[in-house]
């Protein structure tokens, strides 16, 4: 735990993909979710059945405005090519932190609206190598780092 | 914030061809003549999955390309350009494809994303009528026939074959 609990909120919090910053992407929400499945025996005379964590997998998305070829065009680039990218960050100094380098784009998506709408674009993420994900909390530096390589 | 821009600064071009030939002529073939109010391009990639047994999840490796898109048009048929139309209820000789291209913005200082999609197939064409305050509106579903041709070269995706 960190020696001082705190709330933090997006504005804390950075972003790096392929090693450039969110300000590169223009990025408005980015989300990250870890799951867990679970395998579950039915059991014939009991009142529930035996469940066991089963397979993980971390997946997220993104939504950026600078749709060039120096943001959210790089992204687009790898997808189309079957390349992976690299995406980094933290929600605040103390807090989680994260280092994923497996990731595949799988979907891009953008609208164009009126002269009042910003365009901006989605990007869909999954993580290729799931089983390799690590935890690790550092105390004496107070977060918590997840990441997929050795 | 530079690299940010709206839907005012964005241009579609939309032109219905034949099989083997490139449209050349794009007059008439603009956002405004169609009268569009929003245009949408996703681009997916699959993933495959394969169980393993002894890890604790399964190995993932890039899927399949593909390609589809949406966009609003209150201008269609002879009142604005019928080549949409034509398009999904002939689908042969000259409106056997649809080109849709377009552009993010071409403002200076940034190379913005652009897309040239040759291959293009009208899946839906869905006509809405309201009251007196209402506009008539189309609302169209495209599909990129051809994704195995779709690459990325400096912000252009295009499923055009480059000789």
């Amino acid at each position: 735990m960190a020696l001082t609990p705190t709330l933090y909120t997006g504005e804390d919090a950075s972003i790096v993909i392929m090693g450039s910053g969110q300000s590169y992407f223009g990025i408005s929400d980015f989300s990250l979710s870890i799951s867990r499945g679970t395998a579950e025996q039915k059991l014939v005379g009991e009142k529930g059945s035996f469940v066991l964590a089963g397979s993980r997998s971390v997946d997220g998305s993104l939504t950026g405005c600078k749709l060039t070829t120096d943001g959210l065009g790089m992204l687009v680039e790898r997808m189309i090519d079957g390349q992976s990218i690299s995406i980094s960050g933290s929600t605040g100094d103390n807090s989680l932190h994260f280092y994923f380098k497996s990731c595949q784009v799988k979907s891009f998506n953008f609208s164009i609206g009126t002269a009042d709408d910003i365009t901006d674009g989605s990007i869909d993420f999954t993580l290729l190598y799931p089983y390799k994900v690590s935890s690790t909390t550092q105390d004496g530096k107070g977060y918590t780092k997840l990441w997929d390589f050795a | 914030m530079a690299g940010t821009v709206t839907g005012q600064d964005a241009n579609v071009w939309i032109a219905a061809h034949a099989a083997g030939t490139a449209v050349t002529d794009y007059t008439d073939k603009d956002h405004a003549t169609f009268g569009i109010s929003d245009f949408s391009l996703t681009i997916d990639r699959g993933s495959i999955e394969e169980d393993l047994i002894g890890m604790p999840g399964n190995y993932f490796d890039q899927g399949k390309l593909s390609l589809n898109g949406s966009l609003t048009e209150c201008k269609f048929g002879a009142s604005g350009n019928a080549d949409l139309l034509n398009s999904i209820i002939d689908g042969t000789g000259d409106y056997q494809y649809v080109t849709i291209s377009g552009q993010i913005s071409d403002a200076a200082g940034k190379t913005y994303l652009k897309w040239y999609l040759v291959s293009c197939q009208i899946t839906k064409y869905d006509v809405t009528i309201g009251d007196a305050d209402t506009v008539t509106e189309a609302s169209i579903d495209f599909i990129v026939l051809d994704p195995q041709n779709v690459d990325y070269t400096t912000g252009l995706i295009s499923d055009a074959v480059h000789s």
